[in-house]
């Protein structure tokens, strides 16, 4: 039996809608289309990558709240491999998106000097091995944790116990890294003599945001569906929302690190990013971000009774993740390629978006299938079960 | 537990074990009592819903304050009184108000949470009506207390004295109004 035929129908139909409308999307405005990709590629990518922290620093602070959970983070990781492939048509669209990359020269004077002093970084090549390099590291950890958490649900958990402590910990440095020049790399780079040395943190806040936020839907999903245990309850949710509240506070508090630091120096080089972001449309996108990223959730995770509430945190996990997709949009989309008619593709964004989470929701329903929801073989887990915010 | 300070005298059990303390204050509860206190040297859980305390809302609208108050100042300096041109930036600079904003809505809610915890727990306290009681300071070795308040609607005083007798204390007292 094939792969396609055991995989749920949704997510092969959103996946095969996504297809169509991008396949039309290339015959009518590619660099529009181009745009749209990165934006859903980067925000997917971003919740998955939020994911692979979570269970990194779960397993190097011992973390006895968050291993009843471990396996839904651990299937959202399952899903990287996907995303090495869903990385070749930006490799393939570079030289639309990136003005670095442009087979047109750059008209800008300012823009052609930088562009030309970085070349030496900012280049086709160098480009293509670096992404390679982020992929290949977030695969290889995702799937080392994975696979040693499976083994796990065998029994002899101690050692594996200790390796993982140990990888994660290498690995959260190594994560820290990758993650920060990726955001460098296929996001800022779209400004390409624009810098701003905290953007890759602002990325990673924001994949936190995300990521969190899709925990707390699939842990109430498979609370629904009778797939966890019932003493994963109110306390679980009420651990999720207090570091969902953190993760808000830390991505306003990174996103306004960035803005005083440029606002109140005002150097032409530097402002020019937030000057075409503080104009008409995107200035209004921003501000919904403000209030919607920020504002909102912020309110209502101070409120004991929404935490501890699987249904309101699922809402404020699906708001979140919504508004995580519109962050990142507000991020690439005022840096599209000139000429692409951006109010007439919308289309084209919700197509793309339907390709990139509809082929990482089939591979994470693939990949899941026949694993136990919880780790039953870790040391932690009956203690993770009863755990108790009180 | 305890709303008031026992204006109308306090009825005391003393216990030898954490559990007869515990069974005393489920009895209690079923009973309806409402006022009641315990000590003991070391954490219990007694089960009974207490009532959340308003620590954190006094928090928060401190917090909500102390940001308008600093934003306020701020605006009143900068845009109202002396407006000052700065870098062609707008008099009322947004950006550059949110900081003092932030701390001053730190600095009140922290002194609200500070002072608040104080008046709420009623410290600092050098004087307390149990210091009166002989032997009372093995309420932090091994012995355990029950103290119910005698303003409790369910309190009257010989049927009182006779449930906490019921529940075979080492001895039960009962101290007077405050003086």
């Amino acid at each position: 039996m094939s792969a396609v035929s055991r995989a749920p129908k949704l997510p092969v139909i959103v996946t095969s809608v996504g297809v169509v409308v991008c396949v039309i999307g290339i015959f009518v405005d590619p660099a529009r289309l181009a745009s749209a990709y990165l934006v859903a590629y980067l925000s997917c990518l971003a919740v998955v990558l939020g994911a692979l922290a979570m269970i990194m620093i779960a397993r190097v602070t011992a973390a006895t709240w968050f291993v009843a959970l471990r396996r839904q983070a651990e299937e959202v990781t399952a899903t990287l491999p996907v995303f090495a492939l869903l990385f070749v048509p930006i490799l393939v669209w570079s030289h639309v998106l990136y003005p670095w990359a442009s087979r047109i020269p750059l008209r800008d004077p300012h823009v052609r000097e930088a562009v030309l002093a970085k070349a030496a970084y900012l280049n086709l090549p160098f480009f293509a091995i670096r992404s390679v390099v982020y992929l290949a590291t977030w695969i290889v950890l995702g799937e080392l944790l994975r696979r040693a958490s499976l083994t796990q649900d065998r029994g002899d958990t101690a050692a594996i116990e200790r390796r993982m402590r140990t990888l994660s910990a290498v690995g959260l440095i190594a994560f820290g890294l990758t993650v920060s020049f990726a955001a460098f790399d296929w996001m800022m780079s779209l400004t390409p003599a624009w810098y701003s040395t905290i953007y890759g943190v602002n990325y990673f806040a924001g994949a936190m945001v995300g990521a969190v936020s899709l925990l707390t839907v699939l842990v109430a999903r498979a609370r629904w569906r009778g797939e966890l245990p019932v003493s994963v309850s109110a306390d679980h949710f009420h651990a999720l929302a207090k570091l969902l509240l953190t993760f808000v506070l830390f991505w306003v508090y990174i996103g306004f690190s960035q803005l005083i630091v440029i606002w109140s120096a005002e150097i032409p080089a530097e402002r020019v990013w937030y000057v075409v972001r503080m104009r008409g449309g995107w200035n209004l996108l921003g501000g919904v971000l403000v209030a919607g990223h920020f504002a909102l959730p912020f309110c209502a995770l101070l409120v004991r009774s929404i935490k501890r509430s699987a249904l309101a945190m699922s809402c404020i996990g699906v708001w979140l993740l919504v508004m995580h997709y519109l962050d990142i949009y507000w991020n690439v989309m005022p840096a599209a390629p000139k000429g692409a008619n951006w109010a007439g593709g919308f289309w084209l964004d919700a197509g793309a978006l339907l390709l990139v989470g509809g082929l990482a929701s089939v591979t994470w329903a693939l990949r899941r299938a026949n694993e136990p929801a919880i780790p039953i073989g870790d040391a932690e887990i009956a203690a993770s079960l009863s755990y108790s915010t009180n | 537990m305890r709303d008031r300070s026992w204006s109308s005298g306090v009825y005391m059990a003393e216990f030898s074990s954490a559990r007869e303390l515990l069974a005393a204050v489920h009895a209690f509860a079923e009973r309806g009592y409402t006022q009641l206190e315990t000590y003991s040297p070391v954490p219990l859980r007694t089960g009974i819903a207490r009532r959340r305390s308003w620590l954190p809302m006094v928090v928060f609208v401190a917090g909500e304050i102390g940001g308008i108050v600093s934003y306020a100042i701020q605006w009143f300096a900068n845009v109202y009184s002396y407006p000052l041109d700065i870098g062609g930036r707008p008099a009322n600079a947004i950006p550059a108000f949110i900081i003092p904003t932030f701390e001053g809505t730190v600095l009140a809610a922290s002194l609200a949470a500070f002072v608040g915890f104080f008046v709420i727990a009623r410290l600092p306290q050098p004087w307390h009506p149990v210091f009166d009681i002989d032997g009372f300071e093995r309420a932090t070795i091994d012995r355990y207390w029950l103290a119910v308040d005698a303003a409790d609607p369910h309190s009257a005083p010989d049927r009182t004295i006779r449930e906490l007798g019921a529940l075979s204390p080492v001895r039960v007292l009962q101290l007077d109004a405050e003086r």
